[in-house]
């Protein structure tokens, strides 16, 4: 059975909604994808995507900063795309008030988000949150701190 | 856990990006509360509606002198001001994230609905100056007082 668990993202600030990085099996894309930027100006888009996900609220964004992902014949309706001039971010809202973010891409590398999304079809209604501590404990303690 | 692995306040490109997304709030919300197309708005700025375009796609990064003349076609005047860095966390959450009022908010320029012209005040009420003291400053022209006053001197004729 797939463990799922949270990891929340404190440096966002947006006053509405809480972001958290989503894992599936320990594993996490969007985590993956980020510590794998290092160019500066990878690095100043990420600063650009904090901007855009701390002011995030109802439709008060451009569509090119944050839209919703419709159309296709994808499984999840619930799935969101923040996005700078290269970078993209995906994120699984979930009312009423926090995000989960899934995966990242750089542009013209999102092809197969689908295929990500089908990883998350299936999300557990209570899933544990851990924190960063946590996460180096990880495998040793099941422990979780709150349930989301 | 972080998204960015340093301290996103000294981060020029995170500041530009609120900057960006605070004039596009304004304008998108001008352009609603007065029923006015892009196409409209684009003949008022004297732009092209591709210019007013970039403007709402949230990627406004020109010069200064179009900002001020952006407010202005919005029947605006824009209120810009730095703060100490010490103080990002509050200017972020109180201008930028979560303004409460057009008097949080330092790149703002919506309608103000309450405000409304003064009736012109009778010639013995008007040109008054109120002279700082030592002390707390305090400057007053007209009916605008910008600083809490203690002991004010009241000069009038003067201006």
């Amino acid at each position: 059975m797939d463990e799922y668990h949270l990891c929340p993202l404190d440096d966002i600030g947006n006053p509405k909604y809480e972001f958290y990085f989503l894992y599936k099996n320990g594993c996490c894309f969007c985590k993956e994808f980020i510590d794998s930027l290092q160019q500066k100006s990878d690095i100043d888009e990420l600063a650009e995507l904090l901007a855009i996900m701390g002011k995030v609220d109802n439709n008060n964004l451009p569509q090119s900063k944050y839209r919703h992902i419709t159309g296709g014949k994808r499984d999840r309706k619930d799935v969101y795309e923040f996005k700078t001039k290269h970078l993209r971010l995906y994120a699984i809202k979930k009312e009423p008030d926090y995000y989960l973010v899934v995966a990242g891409y750089k542009k013209g590398q999102d092809k197969d988000i689908a295929k990500v999304f089908r990883h998350f079809n299936y999300i557990p209604d209570r899933i544990a949150i851990k924190d960063e501590s946590d996460e180096v404990e990880a495998g040793k303690d099941s422990g979780s701190d709150d349930v989301k | 856990m972080k998204l960015l692995n340093k301290n996103k306040y000294e981060s020029s490109a995170y500041w530009t990006q609120l900057v960006q997304l605070m004039i596009f709030d304004n304008i998108k919300r001008y352009l609603d509360e007065n029923h006015l197309t892009r196409t409209e708005f684009a003949a008022r700025l004297g732009v092209s509606k591709g210019y007013v375009s970039q403007i709402l796609n949230g990627d406004f990064d020109h010069k200064l002198s179009k900002l001020v003349e952006l407010a202005l076609a919005c029947d605006m005047v824009p209120r810009i001001e730095l703060m100490p860095k010490a103080y990002a966390e509050q200017v972020v959450e109180n201008t930028y994230l979560q303004p409460k009022d057009w008097t949080q908010s330092s790149v703002y320029f919506r309608t103000i609905p309450s405000v409304k012209p003064e009736a012109k005040a009778p010639a013995s009420a008007q040109s008054v100056k109120v002279l700082p003291v030592v002390g707390k400053s305090s400057v007053r022209i007209g009916s605008c007082d910008w600083g809490v006053a203690e002991n004010r001197k009241s000069t009038n004729k003067i201006a």
